[in-house]
């Protein structure tokens, strides 16, 4: 019998920087298991116990808490029909300062002979497949860029087909706060690809960047803290994805002179088929814990059905 | 200009002198002749494309702009512009977004007819390799754009960019020059065709991008007046909106020459592939733009 401990013993032959996980489900039993699940410095996989069925979990974790200039990190997850895969960080990660001029060890960028650069700045990649009926839930913490940090992170999501389903969130806040650092990063460059069996149907990407030290960003994102972006899509998510164009559609604005404290918008994705299959929220609080908030107890909220009580308490 | 002020004057000296000695040919009259000739030879097809590019920056131009604030009546009723330095904020961080994520697909859209027509023979599957990558551009516009509001503005400023092209521009210019005009012509055609199927959506910055080409704009000038438009309709809006008043409206769009060429500087090779999004608040401001309790513009 399949168990979420049986793990692949082969960690040493990953090229530095990168993990690789497949789960999969055995007939005839409701838990999945991981027939790959190995990562390498600087990154650090563990499965926390799942009492859920169908339901699997990882953690993603960075030595240290936080990336450095010159890490690079790629992340391959492939899910197996019927299994729900849960995808998480504990904590935010952290993106320390950029350091012009040094390398690191794990900097397999510049193994691979690219050049010079492209080594520069933190950079993060996730490429991911949802076979049929399986479900994906990136439900990371939010990422926070240190003073002059650089930070570059694509993430893909392949769907088979219609019957996959995928939760994708990411957010990011305006730094250490509690060093007074508010928008004092040096980029920050997020993208999201959603493809439908070989098709782009979404794509999201952020740049921030503060180019001439005048803190042009400060000034621009104010006065919000913090910013997500929450994709849902498929038939496994559907209740949810209802319940948020149902509550954004009550929605009446009238005119205020102050900026609200939370502030949100919703868009229906694949807008020209009657049907819906997926939303894309966006959303900004004056305090990471507003957003928190908002994405626990309102638009996730639901989420407890598929993945228990319990997880969804550990998550995000 | 100076050396040949400086010519005419030396000539109108010599010439009484001249023309004491030989009557036959006046030196000054031959000077002007090919003076004359050598300007309207170059000048010529400059002066189309001025005169064109007038055209397009007035306002009378019936592109659909007028409905269209760009977010700002959002931005205004949420609190996020409330006097003029919010308003300069709003300008340079949506023109910068406008750069960032429209212009390349402008850029791109132009570059097609060029980049895919090698080969002389202006044949049908030419013609057909033409309108898929337009079409390619036009379905990467639509994914990149979560944002509902501001597709139904760019497909509606799309759609009209199409129709005044062949209302207005279009057989005039296959008149002339029959190869690539006759192809632009041709294949804005198609494209506003299956607009109208819905096969496609017809977004603005491919339909701006593909109709300055095929008008004879350059590349450079096509994208300064793309940003000075979106700059041009935000103030248009602003006025409606009672924040600024028509003098002020002006010198803050003098003012926004300088973010069109600060993000022109960072924006103007990027590719549709690479296109990004840079103002998150102004994407969340403009997704609630239809929740406005009364509102005068569509998005």
């Amino acid at each position: 019998m399949a168990t979420l401990n049986q793990y692949d013993k082969t960690n040493s032959k990953s090229p530095p920087g990168h993990g690789h996980i497949v789960c999969h489900l055995s007939s005839s039993t409701t838990r999945p298991s991981f027939s790959t699940f190995r990562a390498s410095y600087p990154i650090k996989l563990l499965t926390p116990k799942v009492h859920s069925p169908y339901l699997a979990a990882a953690y993603i974790i960075t030595y240290g808490g936080g990336m450095v200039s010159g890490d690079s990190v790629f992340l391959s997850v492939e899910i197996h029909p019927n299994v729900n895969l849960m995808l998480l960080t504990q904590g935010s990660t952290k993106i320390y300062k950029q350091r012009p001029g040094k390398m690191f060890v794990n900097n397999n960028i510049l193994q691979n002979g690219e050049g010079l650069k492209i080594s520069e700045g933190t950079r993060q990649k996730l490429n991911s497949f949802i076979h049929k009926n399986a479900l994906l839930l990136q439900l990371p913490d939010p990422t926070t860029c240190f003073r002059d940090a650089d930070f570059t992170q694509r993430q893909v999501f392949t769907l088979q087909d219609v019957t996959s389903s995928v939760i994708i969130l990411d957010w990011f806040t305006c730094g250490r706060m509690s060093r007074g650092e508010r928008w004092d990063f040096f980029k920050y460059d997020s993208g999201i690809d959603l493809i439908l069996s070989d098709k782009l149907i979404f794509r999201d990407v952020v740049l921030l960047k503060n180019d001439n030290q005048n803190n042009i960003l400060k000034k621009r994102l104010e006065p919000y803290e913090c910013y997500a972006t929450l994709v849902l899509y498929g038939p496994k998510v559907i209740p949810l994805i209802n319940f948020i164009i149902e509550e954004f559609n009550k929605i009446v604005i009238g005119k205020i002179d102050k900026m609200p404290e939370l502030v949100w918008s919703a868009s229906i994705l694949n807008e020209k088929q009657s049907i819906i299959n997926g939303v894309v929220v966006k959303v900004a609080g004056i305090t990471t814990e507003l957003v928190r908030n908002f994405l626990v107890k309102f638009a996730l909220k639901d989420l407890k059905d598929i993945i228990g009580e319990n997880l969804f308490e550990r998550a995000l | 200009m100076v050396t040949i002020k400086r010519l005419i004057v030396l000539l109108l000296i010599i010439q009484p002198f001249y023309s004491k000695y030989k009557r036959k040919s006046n030196p000054l009259l031959i000077f002007f002749f090919i003076y004359s000739m050598n300007n309207s030879a170059t000048q010529k097809n400059i002066n189309k494309e001025d005169w064109l590019l007038w055209q397009f920056a007035d306002s009378a131009l019936p592109t659909g702009g007028f409905v269209a604030s760009s977010g700002l009546e959002v931005a205004v009723q949420s609190g996020y512009v409330k006097d003029n330095n919010s308003l300069l904020i709003f300008l340079s961080s949506s023109i910068e977004n406008y750069a960032y994520s429209a212009l390349p697909f402008v850029t791109d859209s132009w570059q097609v007819i060029s980049q895919t027509s090698n080969n002389d023979d202006d044949n049908d599957d030419n013609d057909a390799l033409i309108f898929e990558n337009i079409i390619k551009l036009d379905y990467l516009y639509e994914t990149c754009t979560s944002n509902v509001i501001t597709k139904r503005a760019s497909k509606a400023q799309g759609v009209a960019m199409l129709t005044l092209f062949s209302k207005s521009f279009g057989e005039e210019f296959s008149e002339d020059n029959e190869g690539k005009r006759n192809i632009s012509d041709r294949i804005i055609d198609k494209f506003k065709f299956e607009v109208r199927k819905e096969s496609t959506f017809g977004h603005l910055p491919v339909a701006f991008g593909l109709v300055s080409k095929c008008l004879g704009i350059s590349l450079e000038r096509a994208q300064h007046l793309f940003l000075f438009l979106f700059s041009r309709a935000a103030l248009s809006a602003a006025v409606r909106l009672n924040i600024v008043g028509p003098y002020y409206a002006q010198r803050i769009l003098t003012e926004c020459h300088s973010y069109v060429e600060s993000s022109l500087e960072k924006t103007c090779n990027i590719k549709a592939n690479d296109a990004v999004q840079t103002s998150p608040i102004l994407d969340i401001l403009q997704g609630r733009h239809d929740k406005l309790y009364s509102r005068l513009f569509n998005s």
